[in-house]
C-alpha cells in the first residue's frame, strides 16, 4: 500500500540563526491514520510542517503525495496536493462572520455580488456533514478560541483537505475543548482523512494517534506504533537520554515572606481568564518553582507579577507593601527583578549597544545619569563590570549585541537584572534555547543569588530543571496553582499527574499504587 | 465615571441621538436655507476625501497623501480647461484620472519599492505643493492664483421632479455634477465594500493579511488596486475644490481638507455611510463659519470663525480616542465582573484544584 504522504532526507538550514533545524528526517503517513510528531521545542517539528506546507523550502529532500513526488514551493501548491494546515496562530479575520471566514476566497457570487444565504447555507451543511456544528453568522471576534480552531478545521476542509496538519492544536484550549478535539481528530481519521497531529503533550498522543514520529534535534528518531510505546519510552526517546540534571545545592533556608499572591483573576488574550485564582508565596532563601504545561497561565502571571499585565481581581504583596496596581518601575525600584521569558524580544534590544542595554533599567539614577544627562563612563564601568562578573564572551564595550550567542546575551540579562542584589527574582524561562555550559551558569547563578537570601520564582517548563532548583514545587493548572510540594515529596509521576489535572489526592494515590 | 457609562449606556446612546436630533432641527429651522444649502456643497469634498481614505484604510494601508492628491486634482482640472475650451466635465474627468495615476504611483513605491508610507506620504504632499506652484509660473505665468475667463465651472443641474418638492427640492437639487456624483460614490463604496467579493477580499486584507494570504488572496494586487481607486476618489474631490466652486487654482488651495477627510473617516469608523453624514457635519461647520464672518453682529473674532472646522476635527478626534478608551476600559470591567464572580463562588464553595 503505497503512503498517503512519504517525506525524504528533508533537510532545511538557517543561515541567519545558524540553526540547522532539519537533518535528513524523513517520514511515512497512511492514509486514514492520526500520526502525532512529538520532540521538544525546537526538535525541528514546526520547520518541517512548514516545509510541507510550503512555507519553507528544503535544501534538500523530497515530499511524495499518494506515491507521486510533487513540489511544493507555496501554500497554493499545498492546498492543490490536498494538504491543508491549522496554523498555531489561527488566520481569521475578527470582523468577518463564520461562514465569511470558511468561504473567504470561494464567495459563491454572482458577477462579483456575493450570494450571502447560499454561503451561509453552504457553510452549515459542511458543517454538518462533518459533524462540527458551527452558527455561520456569528461573528469569529464573539466566539471561543475552540469554536475558532474548529472554523480553522472547517476551512481547510472546505478546501477539501485530504491531509490535516494541526500545529500544536491543543496549547490554546481549555481541557473540555481537548477533548473535544480529539474525537473531532479521531472521526476525521475515520472518514479517511490523513491527521499529522504537531504537539509535545505526550498524554494525547496516546489518547489520539495511531502511530508516533519522535524528532530529536533536527533528527527523525523513528516511528512507533503509538499502542507498543510507553509515555515514558517516547519522553526518553525525545530527550535523547535518561534526564538527570545534577545541580549542587545545599538545603534551603528559607526566611520571611517575599512575594504572595491572593486568588489573583488576570485576563489572557481573547477576554478568557489566563490566571484564575492562583495564589502563591515564596520566601527569601528559597526557590520556588511553577512547573505547568505551557499555556496554562504561567506566562500571564509572570506578567501580572512584575507589572506588565493588569490584576483584575486578588493582590500582590511584595514585602508587606500591596504592589497590585504599581508599574513596573515601582516595582523594580522596589527590588523586584525580571528574567523575562524571551530575550531576543522582551529582555534586551538587540538593535543597540551593551552599554545601553545594561543601563537601561537604571539610567534614571546616580551615578549613571546627573541633571538628566547620561554618564557615559559610569555605565561603560558598569558594561565592563558585568562582562567580567559573568564573564560574558565576545561582547565589548560600546558594541553592537546581535551577534552574539544566546548564553551571552542570557548572562548580560543576568548580569543587569542581579546589579543591586534584588529581593525577588522572577526568571521565566530562563534557559530555553541555551547549550549545556550556559545552562548550567544559569542554574549556578540563581542559586547563588537564593544562598544570599533573594527569593526566587522559577516558571520553566522543563520538569528537570524545575525538579533540580525548586525547594518548592507548585503546580499550575488551568490558570490554578493546584498543589504546592516540598521536593523532597515530589516523583515525577506525581507532578505528571498534577500537571494533567488531577487532584492532589489522586495523584498521591495512583503514585502509590504505582509503587506497590 | 466609567460605571456611570456603564450603568447608563441605553440613555446615553439615546442622549446623544436626542443631541443629534436637536442639532439637525436647530440648523434647519433656526439658519437660513442658503447656508444649509452651501453645508452640503461644501461637504462633497469631505464625502469624497473620506471614501478614499475608507477604501484605503479597508485595505490596510493608511492614506495620508489625500490631501496631496485632491491638490493635483484641482490642479489638473483647472490646466486642462485653460485656453482650451473644453468641457468643464472633461476637467473633472482628468483630475479623476490624474489622482488615480497618482494613487498607483504611491501604491507600486510603497508595496513594491518599500518606502516607509508615512515618509512616502509626506513627500508626495510637499511635492504636489510645490509642483503646482512651479507649474502654475513656468506654465501660465501666474502667482497665487490662477484664473482665466476659458476656465468654466461646473454648471449647476436641476433634478427634475426633486426640485419641485418643498423645502426638501431647495435641498436636494440645484447642485452640480460633482455633488450628486460624490452622493452615489459613498453608496458605491458601500456596495463594494460590503456586497461584493473584490470588496470582501479588500477588508480580509485589511484586518488580517495573514488570513487573506493564506487562502490565496492576492494582497499587493488588492492593495495597489484600493490606492489606485483612493487617488481617484481624492481627484475628484480636488477638482471640485477648484472648478467647482470657484473655477481658479489657488497655491496649496485644499487647506488641509485631505486631513480633515481622513479625521471624517476616523470619527465615521470607517464606515462610508456614518462617515458621509460626518461629512456633511464638516460642511456646516465650513458653510457656518463663512456665515458667520458675514454677520456684523456676531462679536467674535474673524480668526477664530475661519478655524471652525478646525475646532470641529480636534473635537472629533477627540471624541473618537474617548470611544475607543472607554471601549477598552469596559471590556476589562465586564471581564473583571463576570469572572470575579465565579472565582467568588470558586473560594466559597470548594478547596482550589478541585477535579
Amino acid at each position: 500500500m503505497t503512503n498517503a504522504l512519504e517525506m525524504r532526507h528533508i533537510r532545511k538550514y538557517f543561515p541567519s540563526s545558524g540553526v540547522l533545524a532539519c537533518d535528513d528526517v524523513n517520514l511515512a503517513v497512511q492514509k486514514g491514520e492520526v500520526h502525532a510528531i512529538v520532540g521538544e521545542n525546537g526538535a525541528g517539528k514546526t520547520t518541517l510542517m512548514s516545509i510541507l506546507y510550503g512555507l519553507v523550502t528544503p535544501d534538500e529532500g523530497e515530499i511524495l503525495v499518494n506515491g507521486t513526488p510533487v513540489r511544493i514551493g507555496h501554500p497554493h501548491d499545498a492546498i492543490q496536493q490536498g494538504i491543508g494546515m491549522v496554523h498555531q496562530h489561527f488566520k481569521l479575520v475578527p470582523s468577518f462572520t463564520i461562514a465569511e471566514n470558511i468561504m473567504l476566497g470561494l464567495e459563491p457570487n454572482r458577477v462579483g455580488f456575493i450570494d450571502g444565504a447560499t454561503e451561509a447555507e453552504n457553510v452549515r451543511q459542511l458543517a454538518e456533514s462533518f459533524g462540527l456544528p458551527v452558527d455561520p453568522n456569528a461573528r469569529v471576534k464573539d466566539i471561543s478560541v475552540g469554536i475558532q480552531q474548529r472554523v480553522e478545521i472547517l476551512k481547510i476542509l472546505q478546501r477539501n483537505a485530504q491531509i490535516l496538519i494541526l500545529d500544536e492544536p491543543t496549547a490554546v484550549l481549555t481541557p473540555q475543548e481537548v477533548s473535544e478535539l480529539l474525537t473531532v481528530v479521531r472521526s476525521l481519521a475515520q472518514a479517511g482523512r490523513t491527521i499529522l497531529f504537531i504537539t509535545h503533550k505526550l498524554a494525547e498522543v496516546k489518547a489520539v494517534a495511531d502511530n508516533v514520529s519522535i524528532m530529536r534535534r533536527g533528527k527523525s528518531v523513528g516511528t512507533y506504533a503509538t499502542h507498543g510505546v510507553s509515555i515514558r519510552e517516547t519522553a526518553n526517546l525525545m530527550v535523547g537520554r535518561v534526564v538527570t540534571l545534577q545541580v549542587e545545592k545545599t538545603a534551603a533556608k528559607p526566611g520571611a515572606v517575599v512575594l504572595s499572591a491572593d486568588h489573583l483573576l488576570v485576563a489572557g488574550t481573547g477576554g478568557i481568564p489566563a490566571v484564575f485564582g492562583a495564589s502563591l508565596e515564596v520566601r527569601s532563601g528559597e526557590i520556588l518553582g511553577i512547573a505547568g504545561v505551557s499555556g496554562n497561565g504561567q506566562t500571564e502571571l509572570v506578567e501580572a507579577l512584575v507589572g506588565l499585565r493588569p490584576v483584575d481581581q486578588g493582590t500582590i504583596t511584595f514585602l508587606g507593601q500591596d504592589i497590585t496596581h504599581n508599574t513596573v518601575r515601582e516595582r523594580r525600584g522596589a527590588g523586584v527583578a525580571h528574567i523575562p521569558e524571551d530575550r531576543m524580544i522582551m529582555g534586551l534590544n538587540l538593535k543597540t549597544n551593551l552599554d545601553e542595554n545594561v543601563v537601561v533599567t537604571s539610567y534614571q539614577h546616580e551615578p549613571y545619569s546627573k541633571r538628566g544627562f547620561l554618564q557615559l563612563e559610569p555605565i561603560r564601568q558598569l558594561a565592563r563590570d558585568i562582562v567580567e562578573k559573568f564573564s560574558v564572551r565576545s561582547a565589548r564595550v560600546g558594541e553592537e549585541i546581535r551577534t552574539l550567542s544566546g548564553g551571552n546575551l542570557q548572562k548580560i540579562v543576568l548580569g543587569r537584572e542581579l546589579k543591586g542584589d534584588p529581593k525577588l527574582i522572577i526568571a521565566n524561562q530562563p534557559t530555553r534555547g541555551l547549550d549545556v555550559g550556559s545552562i548550567e551558569f544559569v542554574h549556578k547563578t540563581l542559586i547563588e543569588e537564593r544562598d544570599k537570601g533573594a527569593a526566587v520564582l522559577l516558571v520553566s517548563v522543563e520538569l528537570d530543571e524545575i525538579l533540580a532548583l525548586s525547594d518548592r514545587i507548585a503546580v499550575m493548572f488551568a490558570g490554578k496553582i493546584v498543589a504546592v510540594l516540598d521536593v523532597k515529596d515530589v516523583t515525577e509521576e506525581k507532578l505528571g499527574l498534577l500537571m494533567a489535572g488531577s487532584s492532589l489526592e489522586h495523584a498521591e494515590s495512583a503514585a502509590e499504587k504505582a509503587h506497590l | 465615571m466609567i460605571a456611570l457609562v456603564d450603568k447608563y449606556q441605553r440613555q446615553l446612546r439615546l442622549l446623544v441621538i436626542l443631541f443629534g436630533l436637536a442639532l439637525l432641527l436647530l440648523v434647519m429651522f433656526g439658519l437660513p436655507i442658503n447656508v444649509l444649502q452651501s453645508s452640503i456643497r461644501l461637504a462633497t469634498p469631505y464625502v469624497l476625501g473620506a471614501m478614499a481614505a475608507i477604501v484605503a484604510s479597508r485595505a490596510g494601508v493608511l492614506n495620508l497623501a489625500i490631501d496631496g492628491m485632491m491638490l493635483l486634482g484641482a490642479f489638473i482640472a483647472v490646466a486642462v480647461l485653460y485656453k482650451t475650451g473644453l468641457d468643464p466635465l472633461v476637467g473633472a474627468l482628468l483630475a479623476t484620472v490624474a489622482g488615480g495615476v497618482l494613487g498607483l504611483v504611491f501604491a507600486v513605491l510603497y508595496l513594491r519599492i518599500r518606502i516607509n508610507l508615512v515618509i512616502l506620504a509626506l513627500a508626495v504632499n510637499l511635492f504636489i505643493v510645490n509642483a503646482t506652484v512651479f507649474f502654475m509660473r513656468t506654465q501660465y505665468g501666474a502667482f497665487g492664483t490662477l484664473a482665466d475667463p476659458s476656465i468654466r465651472g461646473l454648471p449647476t443641474i436641476e433634478l427634475p421632479f426633486i426640485n419641485q418638492l418643498p423645502y426638501l427640492g431647495s435641498l436636494l437639487s440645484g447642485y452640480n455634477a460633482v455633488v450628486y456624483l460624490s452622493w452615489i460614490l459613498a453608496a458605491v463604496v458601500w456596495v463594494v465594500l460590503f456586497r461584493t467579493q473584490f470588496g470582501r477580499h479588500l477588508r480580509a486584507v485589511g484586518e488580517n493579511k495573514e488570513a487573506a494570504e493564506s487562502v490565496g488572496i492576492n494582497i499587493t494586487r488588492v492593495q495597489i488596486f484600493a490606492l489606485t481607486f483612493s487617488g481617484m476618489l481624492a481627484g475628484l474631490a480636488g477638482a471640485f475644490l477648484s472648478i467647482g466652486v470657484l473655477s481658479q487654482f489657488v497655491e496649496n488651495m485644499t487647506g488641509g481638507r485631505g486631513w480633515i477627510a481622513i479625521t471624517v473617516s476616523l470619527f465615521a469608523l470607517e464606515q462610508p455611510i456614518p462617515a458621509f453624514f460626518t461629512a456633511l457635519f464638516f460642511g456646516l461647520s465650513e458653510a457656518l463659519s463663512f456665515y458667520l464672518q458675514s454677520r456684523p453682529e456676531i462679536q467674535l473674532p474673524p480668526d477664530l470663525l475661519l478655524a471652525i472646522p478646525q475646532i470641529a476635527t480636534i473635537a472629533a478626534l477627540m471624541i473618537v480616542a474617548l470611544r475607543v478608551r472607554a471601549g477598552v476600559l469596559l471590556k476589562r470591567r465586564n471581564f473583571a465582573a463576570q469572572f470575579g464572580k465565579e472565582l467568588d463562588k470558586l473560594r466559597q464553595g470548594q478547596f482550589v484544584g478541585g477535579d
